[in-house]
């Protein structure tokens, strides 16, 4: 604008400018008026909306009254349930109680209508699946194959018709510990497998597939949960035990503890830590996770569909996963074989006791009197250990004699009590030790995993090597032929050499190169050799060599832990054998970088010799040869002189079966010689053995250093005592019946009035009718074996028994130990007529109620016990006590649930039964 | 034209990222130009050493895209050895909910060596490589005239029957030196790394497996640090006479090129020796020593500079000067935190700790425990934080008796670290601290459970014996003696006694073993 104005236009201009403001500030105002609109109806229509859900509100509160005020948790005994427990079951019961409070025929469930399936057990019973009238399943093999029925506590109460939808379930699971899981079951089909059926509910459904072993498979002897719910540990009969991930039924782990069948599981979870609170300060971290990405996998498997072998990736994977989560608290599984042998294991994966009941010396509680006995033919029915992991009880079925007896008393010479007999062995090692074994435990099993990450790498290296060599040597084989076809005196490295050197081409070579290789096959063969060598640096750089230095960490920690002998030595932690497996790996290490090393110096000088030929083959065909890589016909003449014929790489791989050394030149083993002065390997000769002998090596050292804590544990349990129970006549099938017994520990106060709380052992069993004179359909119960001997010294009540009797019509079919101190009988109604499904029922019966009868250990060993207790049988009576009818005849297997409060039982065509045993109304439920 | 520049530009950034590992810069920018001023500094940039990270960063991707194997497996290195004593700041981190998580993460550095280390796989794609043609023969030639061992014995003892034929393995190999230098320094950072967190059996695997596989490919000044690091090792772990003795062997070997290396590493055993042996002058001298092998320019050498300080201060410790050892420290404490090297301040932390401990002031020691604790946990030295631990145990000990199961539970808790990678000198005060734990506990009875305290005791002389810590011998014979005339066993009383007073004469006399020292300069 110019500088000068006329004075109108000027005024002009100010009087737009006025009407111009006066306008803007107008629509301001109104602006600011239709906000202050807006804001005064915001305020109405939310003040409308908060009504209507207050309303709305109201009236749900109405319809369900459950929402609004969800009944509050129900407490459990503390013996029973964890502190997580007890969460995790408030949480449940905030969100499906309200779901569960439904009419009562709803209340039964009918859980597998499938047609292939049996309902999963906890107790062997391979009598009554056979002799039952409705078999469950239409199995082949029936008489070896048992079923199982998974421990309590895992049972989910029926949720039929209001149950959540499927996927809210799913998103359940991690959350709570006590599983979704109603039923394991499994059955065989056609391809000779053994499908195991984990059901989640009616409708959701996994298979765990166990076994497809050539023709063989091997049959479940038992089942038992990790205490954490993510896994299942299976006893099969050859002794194996095999851990499974729940989610997807993959196998995680097998391992061979035992040479013949494992008759039962029992996974214990440490629980003292949390009942106790954490007074312990020395907590350990394992510093691995955070030096150290995740460790690596096992290699892929060449060749095989990306979906066959993505299984094995993943198999890896939730191995790592549980395995991680299996680290947070300290849990033992115990299995018992046929043989009488116990073995622990921590996490179910590194062995760290083994007993033979056989070679156990027996001790009696009695003071002052040193009994011994010898056992015979002994089979284990049932392990438990005690939530606090320092007893053990086991129930077996055997041949008990007593050799010897300090106090001559009543010694009966060849009193041999053949019968059921209960033991108590003394594992305070695991709680005392605690801290120490969770340690070792967790750097030893993951140094397994990362040997058999090593293991596979090797083998999986060594199999694509080879045939690569194999595809090189059948083609390059054709050129000696030729050579002496064509009557010359040389080998083809001469003739390679004199083609390199552009001297002549002789005919033979001539021949091999254009007519019988050929560019695509010379293209072929490189592409085999250079692409097997690329996917063997793949797997040493990205499996072997992290893995063998993770292997270098995890040792180094265990001998840092050996180190600290006054805590270590206990658990027979040697330093020297530890120190021996680290400096192994320290040597696996430098093997690996020569590996690495070779191969990477073959695969190059294969490539070079590859395109030199590619070049002369294109030169002989006088075809243009510029797209064709650069080469260093020095190396190709390396190649002709160490390579064409050797396989430097292959024999590394190779676990020597004949001695075949590697040579070391002067200067490294001169090297090697100095370096001992600057500490290195007192073993100068290492760089002689091949990667795959080093690595065996490792292994031996390895496992030589944990043959001793397990040694050095299995020592240190001690058997306590031992009751027998009731005689068995020596039926052929002795071995093999089936006992319904249950062991389970309650926690109590204890009686000096302090807030100490103590375990006692409860276990109940059934008496057979045979055995006694005057004990017939009754059940007995022992409780206080475990403390016997401390209740001795403090002078308060030792073991005491009871008997019980199954009211008159009914007979006992199992039985089994519930919360708080309650037994629960499966009695079935005796019927006359063999063709009706009679009645059966559950009944409930209070331990407090029932008179215990202490029992006088004076004549222990030679007598059974329960014969002193024939007068005092307490008769049961179906009107005084809580019951539940079943309108159907049942077979054995209970399984009874303490934190979810209910029982499982077969029902007829195939089915199982939930029924919750919380509520008081005991009206008959609708099978159907 | 445009991609020669770019590689040029992320060679010169590597290089300028190398030097900078060596020479430390001034966290106030003095280098840069600017004057110091303190508003300014507080949290407003990045240090350089930060800025410098990120270019290293976009050098990478750089290379990456240009394919320069080398250079990424190399700028991979730098950074691994970036991360190790640097904590990840956010670059933009604003307001309360920027979280703060002050950390270095190993298993990152892991992953930059595991990266570096996949040029071996990759480097016959570099085709500049392949155009050295004749480089390696007279290698190879020279190889082939060597005789394979010795030629007699071959014929004796090994009838293989291979043994006339050359094997492969024995050959140098056709792989480029450079490639091999470069792998060959990954290792040698794992095991500087190892050393820092804590791992001695992976510290001393990592050095052998470069001094027996990279020693001949790689340069003297690294296989002179490898071999260094061993005989650190043997020293902190063997005791004196076997370093000594490969001290040596090393110095024969490097006599040429890298004396500074191997001379550092005796200056630093001659420099222990001495203090343990309680010879106080002759340390200092070694420490002056070691003081004037550093460049006198401000910022360089930083590492020799604030060694030979430290040395300096725990000389004077020794010496009980105690308010002088804290003035050095305090100095030196600034001059970590002013050239940003943080690991370094949790090490002068823990003396001032001790400093203040052996004055007598444990109410003042424990602040600075704890920071130095607090210093190790974010940077995962995890031995030096096993060791501030002892270190807070032992304050806690000395304010009382009824802090002993405090003192024990700390104590206890840093064992696996303290005894499984600890060194011969913090194991032997482990012990020590340990026994006293227990005789100063007042429900602890000697009498019932000897061997708890005797144990410990009789491990820890054993040791220090082979070091010659004539100080803390003569404690751990001290208290051993005391324990047994509580046991009433006259005999082991005299035996310990005679021993106590053995190395309390030696330390106290320091002149009779010489010898051996001087024989070594």
């Amino acid at each position: 604008m110019p500088p000068c104005h006329d004075p109108p236009s000027l005024n002009n201009q100010i009087r737009t400018l006025n009407d111009n403001l006066q306008d803007l500030q107008n629509r301001f105002e109104a602006i600011d008026a239709a906000a202050k609109k807006q804001a005064i109806e915001n305020q109405k229509r939310y003040a409308e909306d908060t009504k209507r859900h207050d309303s709305l509100m109201q009236l749900l509160s109405y319809i369900f009254p459950q929402i609004a005020a969800p009944p509050p948790p129900t407490i459990f005994p503390p013996a029973q349930v964890t502190q997580k427990f007890d969460e995790d079951r408030a949480r449940f019961d905030q969100r499906y109680k309200p779901l569960m409070a439904i009419p009562e025929e709803f209340k039964t469930q009918i859980l597998t209508p499938s047609t292939q399936t049996v309902t999963a057990v906890a107790k062997l019973q391979t009598q009554n699946l056979a002799s039952s009238t409705q078999p469950p399943l239409p199995i082949t093999n029936t008489a070896s194959l048992s079923s199982f029925f998974p421990t309590e506590k895992f049972i989910k109460p029926g949720q039929p018709r209001l149950a959540p939808p499927a996927n809210l379930t799913q998103t359940m699971i991690p959350q709570t510990p006590c599983f979704t899981l109603n039923s394991v079951t499994h059955s065989i089909n056609q391809e000779n497998k053994i499908v195991q059926q984990a059901h989640k509910d009616s409708t959701v459904g996994c298979d765990i597939c166990l076994h497809n072993t050539d023709g063989v498979g091997k049959c479940i002897t038992s089942i038992c949960w990790r205490p954490d719910g993510k896994a299942i540990a299976v006893g099969l009969e050859d002794g194996t035990i095999s851990l499974h991930d729940v989610e997807n039924g993959k196998l995680l782990r097998s391992m061979k503890f035992h040479s013949v069948s494992v008759v039962c599981l029992n996974w214990e979870e440490d629980r003292k830590k949390i009942m106790d609170g954490n007074h312990n300060t020395s907590t350990y971290e394992d510093r691995a996770a955070r030096f150290f990405p995740p460790a690596p996998r096992v290699p892929r498997v060449p060749g095989l569909v990306p979906g066959d072998s993505s299984g094995l990736d993943e198999n890896d994977d939730s191995f790592r996963e549980l395995f991680d989560s299996s680290h947070q608290q300290f849990n033992i599984l115990c299995s018992g074989d046929k043989a009488g042998t116990i073995c622990f294991s921590i996490f179910g994966i590194f062995p760290i006791g083994r007993v033979n009941i056989h070679n156990l010396v027996f001790r009696s509680s009695l003071v002052g009197n040193h009994v011994s006995g010898q056992l015979m033919d002994a089979s284990i029915c049932k392990v438990a250990l005690s939530n606090d992991i320092s007893h053990i009880i086991v129930l077996f079925s055997g041949v008990l004699t007593e050799s010897e007896t300090e106090a001559s008393g009543n010694q009966l010479p060849g009193s041999d009590l053949q019968g059921l007999h209960c033991l108590v062995l003394d594992s305070t090692i695991f709680s005392k030790r605690k801290n120490e074994l969770h340690q070792v435990a967790q750097q030893a099993s993951n140094v397994e995993h990362l040997i058999e990450v090593i293991r596979r790498s090797l083998s999986v290296m060594s199999k694509q090597w080879s045939d690569a060599m194999h595809v090189y040597h059948e083609k390059f084989n054709a050129l000696s032929s030729l050579i002496i076809d064509h009557g010359l005196d040389s080998s083809p490295q001469e003739e390679f050499l004199s083609l390199l050197g552009g001297a002549r081409t002789s005919p033979p070579v001539h021949q091999f190169l254009v007519n019988s290789l050929g560019e695509a096959g010379l293209k072929r063969v490189a592409k085999v050799v250079c692409g097997a060598g690329k996917e063997l640096q793949t797997i040493v750089l990205d499996h072997l060599q992290p893995a063998a230095e993770i292997i270098g960490f995890r040792l180094g920690e265990l001998r840092g832990l050996s180190k600290w002998r006054a805590r270590y030595l206990g658990v027979g932690l040697d330093e020297n054998l530890i120190d021996n497996a680290t400096e192994k790996a320290g040597m696996l290490l430098v093997q690996v970088e020569r590996f690495i090393r070779i191969l990477s110096s073959v695969v190059q000088q294969f490539s070079n010799f590859f395109n030199w030929l590619l070049k002369s083959v294109k030169i002989l065909m006088s075809e243009p040869s510029d797209q064709i890589m650069p080469f260093s016909s020095e190396l190709v003449i390396i190649f002709l002189k160490f390579l064409y014929d050797q396989d430097p790489v292959g024999m590394l791989l190779q676990d020597t079966e004949f001695h075949h050394s590697i040579e070391v030149d002067l200067e490294t083993k001169q090297r090697v010689g100095e370096l001992t002065h600057f500490g290195g390997f007192s073993d100068t000769e290492y760089l002689k053995r091949t990667l795959a002998k080093e690595f065996q090596q490792l292994e031996c050292c390895f496992k030589e250093g944990l043959e001793m804590p397990l040694a050095t544990v299995s020592r240190r349990i001690l058997c306590k005592d031992i009751l027998p129970l009731f005689p068995v006549s020596s039926l052929p099938n002795f071995k093999s019946s089936y006992f319904p017994a249950s062991v389970s520990y309650y926690q109590e106060a204890s009686h000096n009035g302090t807030t100490h709380q103590r375990l006692t052992d409860y276990t109940s069993f059934m008496v057979p009718d045979e055995t006694f004179p005057n004990i017939t359909n009754c059940i007995g119960i022992a409780r206080g074996l475990v403390h016997d001997l401390d209740n001795l010294k403090s002078g308060h009540t030792s073991l005491e028994a009871a008997l019980l009797r199954v009211p008159d019509g009914y007979q006992c079919v199992d039985l089994s130990l519930y919360k708080e101190q309650q037994i629960v009988l499966l009695l079935n109604e005796i019927t006359v007529a063999s063709e009706s499904s009679g009645n059966a029922c559950m009944m409930i019966v209070q331990a407090a109620d029932i008179t215990f009868v202490p029992i006088s250990r004076a004549s222990i060993l030679n007598s059974w016990n329960l014969q002193d207790l024939q007068d005092s049988v307490t008769d049961l009576h179906l009107e005084s006590e809580k019951v539940r009818q079943i309108s159907h005849s049942v077979v054995a297997p209970l399984a009874v649930s303490a934190s979810r409060g209910v029982g499982c039982v077969f029902a007829a065509r195939k089915r199982a039964l939930v029924y919750i045993l919380e509520e008081d109304e005991d009206e008959v439920t609708d099978s159907e | 034209m445009q991609y020669s520049d770019d590689t040029c530009l992320a060679y010169t950034l590597t290089a300028i990222s190398n030097l900078l590992s060596e020479i430390g810069i001034s966290k106030t920018s003095g280098i840069i130009g600017s004057s110091y001023s303190p508003v300014t500094g507080i949290g407003t940039s990045l240090s350089v050493q930060q800025q410098l990270f990120v270019l290293l960063r976009r050098s990478l991707k750089r290379a990456e895209s240009l394919k320069l194997k080398r250079l990424v497996a190399s700028i991979h290195l730098e950074i691994a050895k970036y991360d190790i004593t640097h904590v990840q700041r956010p670059l933009l981190s604003f307001g309360p909910r920027a979280s703060m998580k002050l950390r270095t993460y190993p298993a990152n550095v892991y992953k930059e060596l595991w990266l570096s280390s996949h040029l071996i796989s990759e480097f016959g794609d570099e085709s500049s490589i392949m155009a050295t043609d004749g480089a390696f023969c007279s290698a190879w030639l020279k190889s082939l005239k060597k005789p394979l061992g010795s030629l007699i014995f071959t014929q004796e003892n090994e009838t293989r029957s291979n043994s006339d034929v050359f094997q492969f393995f024995a050959q140098p190999n056709s792989i480029p030196g450079s490639i091999l230098q470069l792998s060959g320094s990954s290792y040698l950072v794992r095991a500087a790394s190892w050393e820092m967190y804590g791992s001695a059996p992976l510290a001393r695997i990592n050095a052998l497996v470069f001094a027996t596989c990279f020693a001949d490919s790689s340069s003297l000044s690294d296989a002179a640090l490898a071999y260094s690091k061993l005989i650190q090792h043997l020293a902190v772990y063997k005791g004196y006479k076997e370093a000594f003795a490969a001290l040596k062997i090393a110095e024969e070997k490097f006599t040429c090129v890298s004396k500074s290396r191997i001379l550092l590493v005796k200056l630093q055993l001659l420099h222990e020796c001495a203090l343990h042996r309680g010879h106080l002058e002759l340390a200092q001298q070694y420490c002056d020593e070691l003081g004037v092998l550093a460049s006198s320019v401000t910022g360089v050498d930083m590492e020799l500079k604030t060694e030979a300080s430290l040395r300096h201060a725990r000389t004077l410790l020794a010496a009980n000067q105690y308010s002088q050892a804290a003035i050095v420290a305090h100095s030196l404490f600034c001059t970590c935190y002013k050239f940003n090297m943080q690991v370094k301040n949790a090490t002068v932390l823990l003396l001032l700790a001790e400093i203040h401990k052996r004055s007598g002031n444990a109410v003042l020691g424990i602040p600075y425990a704890l920071a130095s604790l607090s210093f190790c946990q974010s940077f995962n030295l995890d031995l030096l934080k096993a060791s501030a631990t002892l270190i807070l145990a032992e304050l806690w000990l000395s304010l009382g008796s009824n802090h002993a199961n405090k003192a024990l539970a700390l104590l206890h808790g840093s064992f696996p670290m303290l005894l499984g990678h600890g060194g011969l000198e913090l194991r032997c005060r482990a012990f020590i601290t340990e026994a006293k734990c227990y005789l100063a506990d007042q429900s602890f009875s000697v009498s019932d459970n000897p061997e708890m305290v005797l144990e410990p005791l009789r491990q820890a002389s054993e040791e220090l014996q082979l070091l010659e810590y004539h100080e803390l011998a003569a404690e751990a014979f001290y208290l051993m003696a005391i324990v047994y005339d509580k046991l009433g066993q006259l005999d082991d009383r005299e035996e310990a006694a005679s021993s106590f007073k053995n190395h309390i004469t030696a330390f106290e006399n320091p002149q009779d073993d010489y010898g051996l020292l001087f024989n070594m300069l």
